[in-house]
C-alpha cells in the first residue's frame, strides 16, 4: 500500500469527523478525500437500538468493508456509538447459518434427533405438514409466532397478515412486548394514540432534563451526546438523573438520585402533589385539554391465575377507570408529601424538591426521558400515565423542549411492532382486533370476507410460553428474536414449552442462538443490508435502506421465508367452510395468492427498485417491499398516521409521521405543527373522541416480590454499551466481545464483603427459579447501593434472566426485569 | 494476524478548561492526529494502526483522559496492506 493511499484513507476519515462537528479542514485534506475509490456508499439505519441513527455503509467486492456516521442524518449528525461503528462486522461472524437444520434420526424428523442440514423445500414442507395437522386437529389457536421489534416494516406486516388473515389466529406477538408494551399502554390510556408527541429536537430546546431510570449514556449514546452538548453549551440547564443504582449517566448529573426499586410511583405522585400544592397547575390548559380519572387498583401481577399473588388480588388485570374531578385528583395525590416520597425512595428530600421545582416552574422547559426502568415494571402502564400526568398538569407538552419522551429499545419497535400492530391484540394504525369496525376496515383493505379476523386477542408473548408448556400452542415460529436468553423464568416456563413433545418449534436466525439450539427446525436468515428494509424509530421517523450485499448462500430473509411458507397452504385447507362460502373464489387459491399476489401487493414491477440488488423482488417477480408498504400505508393515511409515498424514503433520511402534503410533523397535538389540529384549537389530543388527554389517579403498589431473609438483594438485569440485547450480533464482533467478554454482577463492596466475597470472585446468584455462576464487580461502571445488584443479560453462558419471575404489568403484559430478589453466595 | 491498515476518526468533546491539556495528551498518542479543534472544545482526531486492538486501546485511553466528556466514533475502514500476503494468512483471522 502506498503512502498516498494511506493519506487518502486518513483524509476520508478526517473529513467525515469534521463534517459531524461542522468544521472545515484544509483544502489539501479535502482534495485527498475527493479522489476516487472503489468503495460504494449507501445509507442504512443502524441495526441496533431505537435511536435510529443513519450510517453510511461502504461495500466493496460484495462485502461491507467500511461504515461511517451519516452526516446528513438529522438524528446522529454524523456520529456513531461503538456498536454502530462496528456494524460492518455483524454479518461476518464465523458461525453464520447457511442451511436449514432439522432435528432428525435416520433421515426423518425426530424431536429428539440431531440437527441435520436439509433443503429449504424439505424445511418448509415439514413445517407446513406440522401446521396443517395442528390446524386441522386443534384449530387456529394452536399455531403462533413470536416476532420482533427488529423486523423490517414489511416483514412485520407480512407476518401479521399471514397469521391474522391467513391462519385466522391472533397468536402473533413481538418481542417488543418485553420492552415497549407498557409505553404503548400508557399512550393509549392517556392519549388514545401511540408514540411520542415530541421529537429529538426537544433535546436542543429543553432547559432541564429528567432521566427516569434510563441510563442514556450507555443505552442511547448518540442522544446522550446531543443532551451533553445542550447541557454544556447552556450553563443554566440542568440534568436530573434517577436510577436504582449509580451509572454512567450520573457523570453529567446536576441532581443525582438513587431511589429504592418501585418507589418511582411515589416520587411521580409527589411531583404531581407538589405542582398542585404550589399553585403551579396550568389551569387554562388543564380545563381545556384534559380530564381526570380514577384507575382501578390492586390489579395483580400478570402471573398464572392460580399463583397466590393473583388469587390475592382484588381486580387482577383490570384497566378500568372512572371519571373524577380535579379536586378529587388533588385529594388523591395529597398524601404523597415530600416526607413520604423521601421515606419511600430513600432519596434526600432537597433533591426531590429540586426536581419537582423544575416541573412546576412555568419558565423551565422540561424533557423527561425513560425506557426500560419505567416500562419493565409491574406497574409500567401506570408509571407511564403518571409521567404524562405531571406534564399535563403543567401544560408542558408538545411544545419545543417540553417533552415527555418515551425512548425506545429496538430499531423498529415503533415502526414495525407498534405501527404495523404485530401484537396479539392489534391491527395496523392503532386499531385492535376486539373492535368490529377495525376488523371491518382491515378486512376490506385486505379484500377478505367479513369474519376473517378473529375478534379475540391471541396469546401475548408471556402467555405463548405458558401455552407451549401447557400443550395448547403446538406450532410455534420464532423470528428475529432470542427469547430463550431474553425472556424471564426460562427453566420453568420457556424451555419446557420448547421441548414439550407435543410441540414443533421453528427458529429463524442468522446465528445459532440459545433459542435456535432449543428448536426443532432452524432457518438461516439474511440480515440488515442483505435485504431491503424499513424501520421506524422512537421519534416517529420512518426510514429505509436498499439491499447492499448478498446474504451468504443459503440464507434467506424473513420476508422470503414468510411468503414462501404461505404458498404451501390452500385456503380450503385452513379456512372453515362458512368463511369460504362468503368468498368461494378463494377456495382453491393459496394463502400466498390471497394475501400477497392480491393485485395490490404485486402491482409494482421489480424494475422500479433503484438498487442493484433485491433478492425478494427477483424471487417473486414484483417489487415486493413497495407493494407491501403501499398496501400497509393505506391504513394510516388520513387517520393521523400518514406515511409518505414509498420512494420518498429511499431518497431522504426518513421522515416523522404524520407526513401530510409532503411535510413531516415534529410535534403532534399542537396547533401550527400538527396538521390534524385546527386553527384556534391550541391543542387537540385527537386520539380521544373529546380531544382531551386523561390524567389518572393511581397509587403506589408494591413489586411482585421484595427481598426477604433468604433472597436478600434486589437484582435488575439489562444492557451494557458494547452489546446489543442478547449479544447474538455484537458478541460475534471480536472487538466488541473483547471490550466486554463476560457478564458480571455489579454490587456494593459492603454487600460483597458481607457475603465473604470481593471484586473478581466467583459467585452463585440464585432465585427460587435457578442459579447462574458469575463474577463480582464492585468498582465498575455501575455502582449499586447496598441491597441492589445489576447484571447484564448479553452473555449466553450466563442466562441470568432465568432467575426472574415472569411477573408482568397486568395491563401491558410486559415483564418486570428489574426487581427480582436473589441471593449471592461464594461459588 | 494479517497485515492491515486500520483508520478511524472520532470526535472528542473536552471540557473547555481542559482543551490545552487534551491537545497535548492526544498529540502524544501513537498513531493519533488532531485535524481540527472547535470553539466548543470538539477535536477532530484520526487514529491509525495495524490492528483494531491498538486503535481501540487508544480510544479507551482517550475516554479515560480527565476532561473528556464524550467521544464519538465516526469512520472506520480496514485496508489490506498487501492483498497477496493477506490471502495467505487469512486463516489466522478471528
Amino acid at each position: 500500500m502506498s503512502i498516498s493511499r494511506r493519506e487518502f484513507l486518513k483524509a476520508n476519515a478526517a473529513v467525515a469527523a469534521a463534517t459531524a462537528v461542522g468544521v472545515t479542514l484544509p483544502v489539501k485534506i479535502v482534495e485527498a478525500a475527493e479522489q476516487k475509490d472503489s468503495i460504494k456508499w449507501d445509507k442504512a439505519p443502524c441495526r441496533f437500538c431505537g435511536v435510529g441513527c443513519s450510517v453510511l455503509v461502504g461495500t466493496e467486492n460484495g462485502k461491507v468493508v467500511a461504515t461511517q456516521g451519516d452526516p446528513e442524518s438529522p438524528v446522529n449528525k454524523g456520529l456513531n456509538c461503538i456498536k454502530g461503528y462496528f456494524l460492518s462486522k455483524i454479518m461476518y461472524g464465523k458461525d453464520r447459518l447457511t442451511t436449514p437444520l432439522l432435528r432428525m434420526t435416520d433421515g426423518k424428523y425426530d424431536k429428539e434427533g440431531e440437527f441435520t442440514p436439509v433443503s429449504w423445500d424439505t424445511a418448509l414442507d415439514t413445517m407446513a405438514d406440522k401446521w396443517k395437522h395442528t390446524l386441522k386437529t386443534k384449530g387456529p389457536t394452536a399455531v403462533g409466532m413470536f416476532g420482533s421489534g427488529q423486523w423490517t416494516i414489511w416483514e412485520g406486516y407480512a407476518a401479521s397478515k399471514l397469521h391474522k388473515a391467513g391462519f385466522l389466529t391472533n397468536n402473533i406477538d413481538p418481542n417488543a412486548r418485553h420492552c415497549m408494551a407498557s409505553a404503548v399502554g400508557g399512550f393509549m390510556r392517556t392519549f388514545g394514540i401511540d408514540e411520542p408527541m415530541g421529537c429529538y429536537d426537544d433535546l436542543e430546546a429543553a432547559d432541564e432534563f429528567v432521566l427516569w431510570g434510563a441510563n442514556m449514556a450507555e443505552m442511547h449514546p448518540i442522544l446522550w451526546a446531543r443532551l451533553s452538548d445542550r447541557r454544556l453549551s447552556s450553563p443554566t440547564s440542568r440534568v436530573h438523573v434517577l436510577s436504582t443504582y449509580q451509572n454512567r449517566s450520573f457523570d453529567l448529573a446536576d441532581n443525582a438520585m438513587v431511589f429504592r426499586p418501585q418507589s418511582d410511583l411515589a416520587i411521580l405522585n409527589y411531583i404531581a402533589n407538589y405542582i398542585i400544592q404550589n399553585d403551579a397547575v396550568n389551569k387554562d390548559f388543564v380545563t381545556k385539554h384534559t380530564k381526570f380519572a380514577l384507575g382501578t387498583t390492586d390489579i395483580g401481577y400478570g402471573l398464572r391465575p392460580e399463583h397466590p399473588l393473583e388469587q390475592k388480588a382484588k381486580n387482577p388485570g383490570s384497566g378500568k377507570s372512572a371519571p373524577i374531578s380535579f379536586d378529587e385528583y388533588a385529594k388523591f395525590v395529597s398524601t404523597y408529601t415530600l416526607e413520604y416520597a423521601a421515606e419511600m425512595s430513600g432519596v434526600e428530600p432537597e433533591k426531590l424538591e429540586l426536581m419537582a421545582k423544575a416541573y412546576a416552574d412555568p419558565k423551565v422547559k422540561v424533557m423527561s426521558l425513560w425506557t426500560m426502568g419505567i416500562n419493565q415494571h409491574v406497574r409500567g402502564v401506570w408509571a407511564n400515565n403518571m409521567l404524562y400526568n405531571i406534564h399535563l398538569l403543567t401544560g408542558k407538552i408538545a411544545t419545543p423542549g417540553n417533552s415527555p419522551f418515551s425512548l425506545t429499545g429496538q430499531p423498529s419497535a415503533c415502526g414495525t411492532a407498534r405501527e404495523v400492530g404485530t401484537f396479539s391484540h392489534r391491527l395496523p394504525a392503532d386499531m385492535v382486533v376486539k373492535n368490529p369496525k377495525h376488523r371491518k376496515i382491515t378486512e376490506d383493505l385486505w379484500q377478505l370476507p367479513e369474519g376473517t379476523i378473529p375478534p379475540k386477542p391471541g396469546y401475548h408473548a408471556v402467555l405463548q410460553t405458558r401455552m407451549l408448556k401447557d400443550g395448547k400452542l403446538n406450532c410455534y415460529w420464532n423470528m428475529c428474536t432470542n427469547n430463550m436468553q431474553a425472556g424471564a423464568n426460562i427453566n420453568e416456563e420457556i424451555y419446557p414449552g420448547f421441548r414439550n413433545p407435543e410441540n414443533f418449534i421453528v427458529v429463524s436466525d442468522p446465528y445459532p442462538t440459545v433459542t435456535a439450539m432449543a428448536a426443532d427446525l432452524i432457518l438461516p436468515t439474511a440480515m440488515w443490508v442483505e435485504k431491503e428494509g424499513a424501520y421506524g424509530n422512537a421519534e416517529r421517523r420512518t426510514h429505509m435502506w436498499h439491499q447492499q450485499v448478498k446474504p451468504p448462500e443459503g440464507a434467506k430473509s424473513d420476508l422470503w421465508q414468510l411468503m414462501e411458507f404461505s404458498k404451501r397452504f390452500k385456503v380450503s385447507e385452513v379456512w372453515p367452510a362458512e368463511l369460504i362460502a362468503k368468498k368461494p373464489e378463494y377456495a382453491d387459491k393459496t394463502l400466498y395468492e390471497v394475501l400477497f399476489a392480491n393485485g395490490v401487493v404485486d402491482k409494482f414491477p421489480a424494475d422500479e427498485c433503484k438498487a442493484d440488488l433485491n433478492d425478494e423482488s427477483d424471487a417473486f417477480g414484483y417489487y415486493v417491499q413497495k407493494g407491501l408498504f403501499e398496501e400497509y400505508a393505506q391504513f394510516g393515511r388520513g387517520h393521523g398516521h400518514d406515511l409518505a409515498d414509498f420512494d420518498t424514503y429511499h431518497e431522504n433520511r426518513g421522515a416523522r409521521w404524520p407526513v401530510v402534503n409532503g411535510k413531516e410533523t415534529l410535534r403532534r397535538f399542537v396547533e401550527g405543527s400538527d396538521p390534524y389540529v385546527k386553527p384556534g384549537e391550541g391543542f387537540n389530543f385527537y386520539g380521544k373522541p373529546d380531544g382531551k388527554a386523561v390524567i389518572f389517579a393511581l397509587p403506589y403498589e408494591p413489586a411482585a416480590e421484595e427481598p426477604n431473609e433468604e433472597y436478600d438483594i434486589w437484582l435488575s438485569t439489562g444492557r451494557v454499551l458494547e452489546h446489543w440485547h442478547t449479544g447474538s450480533m455484537t458478541a460475534r464482533v471480536p472487538e466488541l466481545y473483547r471490550a466486554y467478554p463476560d457478564a458480571q454482577i455489579f454490587m456494593h463492596p459492603e454487600d460483597a464483603k458481607a457475603r465473604g466475597v470481593k471484586r473478581g470472585d466467583e459467585v452463585i446468584v440464585a432465585s427460587p427459579r435457578g442459579e447462574v455462576k458469575t463474577r463480582v464487580e464492585t468498582k465498575g461502571r455501575n455502582k449499586p447501593p447496598r441491597g441492589v445488584a445489576f447484571m447484564p443479560f448479553f452473555d449466553a453462558r450466563q442466562l441470568v434472566n432465568k432467575l426472574l419471575l415472569d411477573a408482568t404489568d397486568p395491563l401491558s403484559k410486559e415483564t418486570d426485569f428489574k426487581k427480582c430478589p436473589v441471593k449471592v453466595t461464594k461459588a | 494476524m494479517s497485515k492491515e491498515f486500520h483508520i478511524t476518526s472520532l470526535v472528542v468533546h473536552a471540557a473547555s478548561k481542559s482543551v490545552a491539556d487534551i491537545t497535548q495528551r492526544l498529540s502524544a498518542l501513537e498513531g493519533a492526529e488532531i485535524h481540527a479543534v472547535t470553539d466548543e472544545g470538539k477535536f477532530v482526531v484520526t487514529l491509525e494502526g495495524e490492528t483494531q486492538r491498538s486503535i481501540l486501546d487508544n480510544v479507551e485511553a482517550i475516554n479515560a483522559f480527565e476532561g473528556v466528556i464524550n467521544s464519538s466514533l465516526i469512520y472506520h475502514q480496514v485496508d489490506p496492506i498487501d492483498p497477496v500476503e493477506q490471502k495467505s494468512e487469512e486463516h489466522h483471522e478471528h
